[in-house]
């Protein structure tokens, strides 16, 4: 237990160094700065600029200085002079290069309780009723009621979440004006946007239930619970989904991530201020340090959460703790 | 899964359904001991394949629409559609008119993004064969006037393309990963692996944006081919996992021993023995990451990042089609074709991965698709 935590642990602060050192690399080895796209500035304008971003220092020391906490000055290695840029260890991402005033951290400070509201509520509703679906599916299967839900969830999975948002958007508030359209400020704003988001994550926990419950009613522990003379309801929702939920509890690790993914475009669609909105326009508009500051942050955070699926996995399930060769 | 859920529909009773019944064999076993058989008897095992494929409806059919459909994309420039790049402003926002009302128009004019040299004499034939003649608003046109059947036609192209472009380049780097570190096994395969479980684990939706976003902003063309690179390099992971476990598994089988045994080279095993076992999986991950491979092209293309304007794909009708609505004009069927065709596209790939992976991996569990 102890050991797989480190070693999930080693995996992660391998691949931060290594997406932290290829980004960098990538962001200085290609040709023309963020600056480029304002025309006709001043040489020493732009000296200036390189100065205050300190583009004119050598690379080494650029990414040193955007990694830790080295507070390098102005007269060198450990100067007196102190830097207001404290590195990516300490949260800091260095100055957002198309917003003026404000940092990134700052701009990630405002967007992020957005999306991870928006997450968290995607996934408070989708995996809990995936699972009640997936479980009335198996309990009944055979009939037009596990067909309807097939059909359901192989919907679910088939249509892109954007698609999904942009149909709901249209009949939901448009065609029967339910929920209002774009915005962020009280619950009824947050219904729309949450539902897409969790779709395809409902549709999935289902499909993976439904399987695992109707593996499990053919085993012999669910025999031996029916001879007892248990009602097939306990049997069911006792029993057997007990340990169908193992692989509904691994794919909790997937499952965030793909909403955090999918969290770029419903937050699109939605018009939210969420930190997936600011993402993509820093792509858009090549700000490269706070698309670089949400690629970390997310990195560590699916990272996390992959790490803490598998953890809890292992331990509901102690035929899956150490290690796994395939 | 039970056999009963295999079982054709119907009953007819062929000397196969007989011998089944009298056995009490599952579809699945008798599937098994039909390709055993095949293999013994020294028939071409692709032939027995094939003929297990037909008996899966949906996966045949499905095999067929994408067979068809792929036609239609190709062929796209022969056929008699307007322009998908003409650029009406001033006409207004039409919606799907049926075919026997408008079943055609007399005003083609060929406006396109710059063609590559087939596509220019498909266009030429098409003017031959048709001259002005194109079809009426079938789907409706969008707010820039640009008939929507068109514009869905040409978008399969763009979407086509990108996922065998993809598909092929994951194809590519998985499987020599994969039978790289199963043939050597060892220390080599166990570090190879580690760092696929590494990179399995980062959100690679955020790398390739942020990847995009740092090398996109060159030409257009360029920024395309590095989004076909990147697409395939992510995809590669499940490949090398899986042609990796083929391979190591083979690594001990006892005929590649015998052949080694009987002075057959390394490398004359690898090809003689290796691909015909490695093969199979290999088609059924294909088919499976050409849907996701699609997927992300679309989810780029919405979010602005994928096929830049002139040029169209699902992922950008998409866009346009949520861009389109507003509380004054409700153009359902900007949002709902193009929805409908990836939707089915998408669907048609996923059973027919589905009924390839029953046929070609029949040791796989029948689990639901990711």
């Amino acid at each position: 237990m102890i050991r797989a935590a480190l070693r999930h642990l080693a995996g992660l602060v391998i691949s931060v160094v290594i997406v932290l050192a290829v980004s960098f690399a990538l962001m200085h080895a290609v040709p023309g700065g963020p600056f480029d796209a304002e025309r006709g500035l001043h040489p020493e304008i732009e000296a200036n600029l390189a100065r205050a971003y300190h583009l004119d220092w050598p690379v080494w020391k650029q990414f040193l200085q955007y990694i830790g906490p080295f507070n390098l000055g102005p007269d060198g290695w450990l100067g007196t002079g102190a830097d207001r840029f404290g590195g990516v260890l300490a949260l800091d991402f260095g100055p957002s290069l198309r917003h003026r005033d404000y940092d990134v951290a700052d701009i990630l400070a405002a967007s992020l309780p957005v999306s991870f509201q928006l997450g968290a509520l995607a996934l408070a509703w989708s995996v809990p009723l995936g699972i009640l679906l997936g479980t009335l599916a198996a309990a009944r299967a055979g009939t037009w009621l596990d067909a309807l839900l097939r059909v359901l969830t192989t919907t679910g999975i088939v249509l892109p979440g954007f698609v999904i948002a942009s149909l709901s958007l249209l009949v939901f508030a448009f065609a029967w004006p339910l929920f209002p359209v774009a915005g962020w400020s009280s619950l009824r704003h947050m219904v729309l946007p949450a539902f897409a988001l969790g779709a395809p994550c409902a549709t999935y926990v289902a499909r993976l239930t439904r399987s695992g419950v109707l593996e499990n009613l053919q085993l012999d522990f669910v025999r031996t619970a029916k001879g007892k003379g248990l009602g097939r309801g306990a049997v069911i929702w006792r029993h057997a989904l007990r340990s169908a939920l193992l692989p509904v509890v691994a794919y909790l690790g997937p499952a965030s991530a793909a909403i955090l993914t999918g969290s770029l475009v419903v937050e699109k669609i939605f018009f939210l201020p969420g930190a997936g909105t600011h993402f993509v326009n820093s792509a858009l508009n090549r700000d490269y340090t706070l698309a670089l500051g949400v690629t970390l942050v997310y990195t560590v955070l699916v990272f996390c959460l992959n790490a803490l699926a598998d953890l809890l996995a292992s331990f509901l399930d102690p035929r899956v703790g150490g290690r796994q060769e395939s | 899964m039970t056999g009963s859920a295999l079982d054709l529909p119907g009953g007819r009773r062929t000397p196969a359904t007989a011998a089944r019944s009298r056995w009490k064999l599952t579809e699945r076993e008798f599937e098994l001991r039909q390709s055993a058989a095949a293999t013994v008897s020294g028939e071409n095992p692709w032939r027995a394949r094939l003929v297990q494929l037909r008996r899966r409806r949906t996966a045949w059919w499905s095999l067929w629409l994408l067979g068809l459909s792929s036609l239609v994309c190709l062929f796209a420039p022969l056929l008699p559609l307007p322009s998908p790049a003409l650029i009406e402003l001033r006409a207004p926002l039409l919606a799907p008119i049926a075919p026997w009302r408008v079943f055609g128009t007399f005003d083609f004019q060929p406006e396109y993004w710059p063609l590559g040299w087939l596509d220019r004499q498909l266009l030429e034939l098409r003017q031959f064969l048709f001259g002005t003649w194109q079809s009426g608003p079938w789907l409706g046109t969008d707010s820039k006037g640009r008939d929507l059947l068109a514009r869905i036609v040409f978008g399969g192209r763009t979407s086509l393309a990108v996922a065998l472009a993809g598909a092929a380049t994951s194809l590519v780097i998985g499987v020599s990963y994969g039978v790289i570190a199963g043939w050597f096994g060892g220390r080599i395969d166990r570090w190879m692996m580690r760092a696929v479980d590494v990179l399995q684990s980062l959100p690679f939706v955020f790398l390739v944006i942020f990847l995009l976003t740092v090398l996109g902003a060159r030409s257009s063309s360029a920024r395309e081919s590095i989004f076909f690179v990147v697409i395939g390099a992510v995809w590669w992971l499940s490949m090398a996992r899986v042609v990796r476990g083929t391979v190591r598994g083979m690594r001990s089988a006892a005929f590649l021993e015998c052949a080694q045994v009987l002075g057959a080279s390394q490398a004359s095993s690898l090809v003689r023995h290796l691909v015909p076992n490695v093969l199979p999986i290999v088609i059924v991950y294909l088919t499976l990451t050409i849907p996701s491979v699609m997927l992300f092209e679309s989810f780029l293309s919405f979010l602005g990042l994928g096929v830049s304007p002139p040029r169209v794909s699902w992922g950008l009708l998409a866009l346009e089609g949520a861009q389109a609505i507003n509380p004054l004009a409700i153009p359902w069927w900007l949002v709902l074709f193009p929805a409908l065709v990836m939707g089915l596209t998408l669907l048609a790939l996923t059973m027919l991965g589905d009924g390839l992976r029953d046929v070609l991996d029949p040791r796989s569990q029948a689990r639901p698709a990711p």
